[in-house]
């Protein structure tokens, strides 16, 4: 578990997140995106519930990826004004898959409101563990 | 004359409601008040979001132009910031979806 949590966040690094507790927030991130989403495919029979929160997570995962890429690009790399464009694009589309994304979802696909949103606070969560293992660390340190 | 005045008006308005509820009865309970609702709502919650995330990005901003050596840990706290604001505006749009689709 340890090996793949370091998996990950050697890939993090590779795609440009230089902040170590950025990195380790998204770690947590797609750690429970995965979990969700293996629970959504041992579970798909019995009810839409599982399927439609392992997508509401897939959706909070990678507005939380794009939104803490957006922020380091804005910080740590030196402007041009191509970039400054591709940027404001990459942006706004994530913005508009989301939104098309979740009307689909609601209005055609008509799935339980109550996983969808549970799915999307899976980002409050992994602030949650986040904390709380940052709290255990500095104890772990101070001790 | 005043208090003629004021009675007749708020009969005509009082009518005139109770048309509309009176027509409103059988089809959709609320009518086009649903999709204003929505509208108003979707509104409200980003310009709420907007001013959040703008308030949120003008402190980062000055933070790290007053103690650039500080701007590791401003911009962790910023993308969180940021990212807790971005959900509460999808949790909206997913309730104005919720009124549209009920």
């Amino acid at each position: 578990m340890k090996d793949f949590s370091e998996k990950i966040e050697q890939r993090l690094y590779f795609k440009g997140f230089r902040l170590p507790d950025i990195r380790s927030i998204l770690r947590i991130q797609i750690q429970l995106c995965g979990i969700a989403i293996i629970a959504a495919f041992i579970t798909v029979w019995f009810s839409k519930w599982p399927i439609t929160f392992a997508i509401g997570a897939v959706i909070a995962t990678f507005s939380f990826f794009s939104v803490a890429k957006f922020v380091q690009q804005i910080i740590l790399r030196e402007y041009d004004r191509s970039m400054l464009w591709g940027m404001l694009f990459r942006f706004y589309g994530r913005l508009l898959i989301v939104g098309v994304a979740v009307a689909m979802l609601i209005v055609k696909f008509h799935v339980p409101m109550m996983a969808l949103v549970s799915g999307l606070a899976t980002s409050m969560v992994t602030m949650l563990i986040w904390m709380i293992s940052r709290q255990n660390g500095r104890k772990t340190k101070e001790a | 004359m005043r208090k003629f005045l004021m009675i007749a008006l708020n009969t005509v308005a009082l009518i005139s409601i109770a048309a509309v509820a009176f027509a409103a009865e059988g089809a959709n309970t609320y009518g086009d008040l649903v999709y204003f609702g929505a509208a108003l709502g979707m509104a409200i919650a980003a310009a709420g979001c907007g001013i959040g995330q703008g308030l949120g990005l003008k402190a980062a901003c000055e933070g790290t132009a007053r103690n650039p050596e500080a701007s590791n840990k401003i911009t962790v706290a910023l993308i969180l910031g940021l990212a807790f604001v971005e959900s509460l505006a999808i949790y909206a749009l997913v309730v104005n979806l919720m009124l549209l689709t009920a």
